[in-house]
């Protein structure tokens, strides 16, 4: 897009006459404005579709269900109807705006159908639903040429790939080990994915190449920037390659998306779209991905809570009458839990002297004034043992009594291992580097977009480290420091970032003139 | 210009066939299945995206002294009629039988002696902030000649529940 000053700058040098500078002014006002439009009619949209959203969790009944439908569908069909229409009689923002609402009611009518249905509220159902969801809307996107229903598929596909994935690793026992390696492998091979239809679009010049090419770069900055958290690499730390082929997803997924990627680089490649460097340097960056979530696992059992086992925990009642010390289990079989579950023994549960005289020694309950007493607490003593193990992994997991669990990576605050501080600052040079990579890519294919992206990872990158400084040093002196330093950093920014950008993006109109 | 009507002649046949077969899939147990009254236990959670809704546990969730079946496997309940015109467990099968009442469930996880399973069945929406009674409700749902069951209504005491809607207000 051409700016004022741009086309003022051409008239002054006498590059164009005043006819040509007035139409372009005029185009460049329109462009803006159509864009303008096309935003505010596009957030109308997901206001209509956050309301229809509350009247279906309302769910009145004052509306029979064949009502329901049918409005509903109604209003899905005639918002793609009118929003062909509006386009063809030039009103592109509006028409874009309904085509959007006409997917967003859509995904809503799938949701209806299946309240009304009364359907499962399990995690693969709605995968199930976002299956749907993504499929058709992505078609729609196609058929009717319209990038926001790509965003919307896009934004739908991710969610159904994380909810997939969770249903399959629900099924054996929640993320842990291998489940974890699988996460990283479908989050890379979902990168790869992109890539592979980023170029493809870009062969054979499709309109949504620049959509593509934006998220996936901007899915590549986001991965980058999640390992850029010290919160994160305990957890990452624990990957495993132990029960990674057991979900049949994962396999389909991985090798899909892999798929995806040879076919359309090889397209693009064969087309002259893509040069072999352009190839290497992605699969570069993918690797570099790898060993970076590879060599968490130098930190593995450096961090997390030593916790004490419950009785809950015991799943047999064997394992239950033998719980070791102190815990005191008992197995319990009722009416509620006609398959027994184990639960702590308490002196309170007895109701008779005979029954309170004759409980586990281990328990020491007294009779007194008509009830059964607690002499002693005994399972509180169980947290003060396992928790002289937090950040001793394999320590922990020699203690019968105890369970290690990384999840609690909020006790990294008290003290980071060196090995972690040194891959958490890796990490951040390589999250910088690779936006420096982006910033030079953007200026090199002419995209004011993917600088600006870059340049808003950049800022994003040093608040949350701020952010993060915050959190570590604590106190009345590295309050004071922390506060002098951000006041400096935001002055200097204020005052570099704009000629910053300015300069970049005057760079990268000059290469999209270049490019022209 | 063709093509975009062309392309909006699609993604209307493809809208319209995806709702359509995604409402006919589930109503079919409804149209031509069997009906079966089976017995519950119910509790009330809230799902974010289709409001409140009761979880229901049915006689035939727990199922004891069946043994070699794994988590996720297909089980068949064959059913009989009780003098009350409650459906109960007669037998269980882990093939199709060849009786004329069965409900397939799928096993959500095995104990000692027993398996929980699932049937897909196990939850029923209505409007929020409704009243139903939660004691004595017996559900009658549609199942195919495949065994696949969809949930019909809700009875209260043998008879159609009566649910106790909040006034209509604005602020609701």
């Amino acid at each position: 897009m051409l700016d004022q000053k741009q086309i003022k700058q051409w008239l002054k040098e006498g590059t164009i006459n005043q006819a040509q500078a007035n139409k372009m002014l005029a185009d460049s006002t329109q462009e803006k404005s159509n864009k303008f439009i096309a935003m505010i009619a596009i957030i109308g949209a997901i206001l209509i579709f956050i309301g229809f959203a509350w009247l279906i969790a309302k769910n009145w009944h004052q509306i029979p269900n064949v009502i329901k439908i049918m409005i509903l569908g109604f209003v899905t069909l005639a918002a793609f109807v009118l929003g062909v229409f509006s386009r063809q009689h030039h009103q592109e923002g509006l028409g874009r705006s309904l085509i959007t609402l006409g997917a967003l009611l859509f995904i809503l009518s799938l949701f209806l159908i299946s309240q009304i249905y009364h359907l499962p509220t399990t995690t693969q159902h709605y995968a199930w639903l976002l299956l749907f969801a993504w499929v058709t809307i992505l078609i729609t996107a196609y058929l009717l040429d319209s990038p926001e229903n790509l965003v919307v598929s896009m934004l739908t596909f991710f969610l159904w790939v994380f909810l997939q994935y969770s249903s399959s690793v629900l099924k054996s026992g929640g993320f842990r080990g291998g489940s974890i390696f699988g996460l990283i492998l479908i989050f890379l091979s979902t990168g790869a994915l992109l890539f592979g239809l980023s170029s493809l679009h870009n062969s054979i010049k499709h309109k949504f190449t620049n959509i593509y090419r934006f998220w996936t770069i901007l899915y590549f900055l986001l991965i980058f920037y999640t390992l850029s958290f010290q919160l994160n690499l305990p957890v990452l730390s624990e990957y495993s390659l132990k029960g990674i082929t057991s979900s049949v997803f994962l396999v389909l997924f991985t090798l899909s998306c892999f798929f995806g990627f040879i076919m359309g680089t090889l397209i693009a490649f064969n087309k002259g779209s893509i040069s072999l460097k352009e190839i290497f340097g992605f699969i570069g960056v993918l690797v570099i991905l790898f060993i970076l979530v590879l060599s968490t696992k130098a930190g593995v059992g450096l961090t997390g809570t030593c916790y004490a086992k419950t009785c809950y925990g015991f799943k047999t009642e064997v394992e239950c009458n033998s719980a070791p010390d102190p815990l005191v289990c008992e197995w319990v079989v009722n009416q509620w839990n006609p398959e027994g579950d184990c639960s702590p023994a308490s002196c309170y549960n007895y109701k008779t002297e005979v029954e309170c005289n004759s409980a586990v020694t281990k328990l020491d309950c007294n009779w007194e004034n008509n009830r059964c007493n607690e002499q002693k607490r005994l399972n509180h003593n169980a947290y003060k043992i396992c928790s002289k193990y937090n950040n001793q992994k394999k320590n922990c997991a020699e203690q019968e009594l105890c369970r290690w669990s990384y999840h609690n990576s909020w006790s990294i605050l008290k003290g980071l291992p060196t090995i972690l501080w040194l891959l958490w600052i890796f990490n951040n040079l390589v999250f910088i580097g690779f936006i420096v990579l982006i910033l030079w890519y953007g200026q090199k294919i002419g995209s004011i977009k993917i600088v600006s992206l870059a340049l808003f990872a950049f800022i994003v990158e040093i608040i949350t480290r701020y952010i993060g400084f915050w959190f570590h040093f604590r106190g009345y002196f590295a309050f004071s420091i922390l506060a002098i330093l951000g006041g400096f950093l935001l002055i200097f920014g204020a005052w570099f970032m704009p000629k910053w950008r300015r300069k970049i993006i005057n760079e990268t109109k000059q290469s999209e003139g270049e490019l022209r | 210009m063709k093509k975009q009507y062309l392309g909006l002649i699609i993604v209307i046949s493809i809208v319209s066939l995806v709702l359509f077969s995604f409402i006919l899939y589930n109503q079919w147990p409804l149209m031509v299945g069997k009906k079966v009254v089976l017995v519950t236990q119910p509790v009330d959670p809230f799902d974010l995206f289709r409001g409140q809704y009761m979880s229901i546990n049915y006689e035939i969730s727990r199922i004891n002294g069946v043994e070699g079946f794994g988590k996720g496997d297909s089980i068949y309940i064959i059913l009989k009629e009780d003098k009350q015109g409650i459906w109960r467990k007669e037998k269980v099968s882990k093939s199709k039988p060849q009786a004329e009442y069965f409900i397939k469930g799928k096993i959500a996880y095995t104990y000692k002696g027993g398996v929980r399973v699932k049937y897909g069945i196990e939850q029923f929406f209505f409007e929020n902030h409704a009243k139903l009674p939660t004691r004595n409700i017996t559900v009658e749902i549609g199942v195919t000649n495949s065994g696949r069951a969809k949930l019909s209504h809700l009875l209260h005491n043998g008879k159609p529940i009566e649910i106790e809607y909040e006034k209509f207000d604005i602020k609701s």
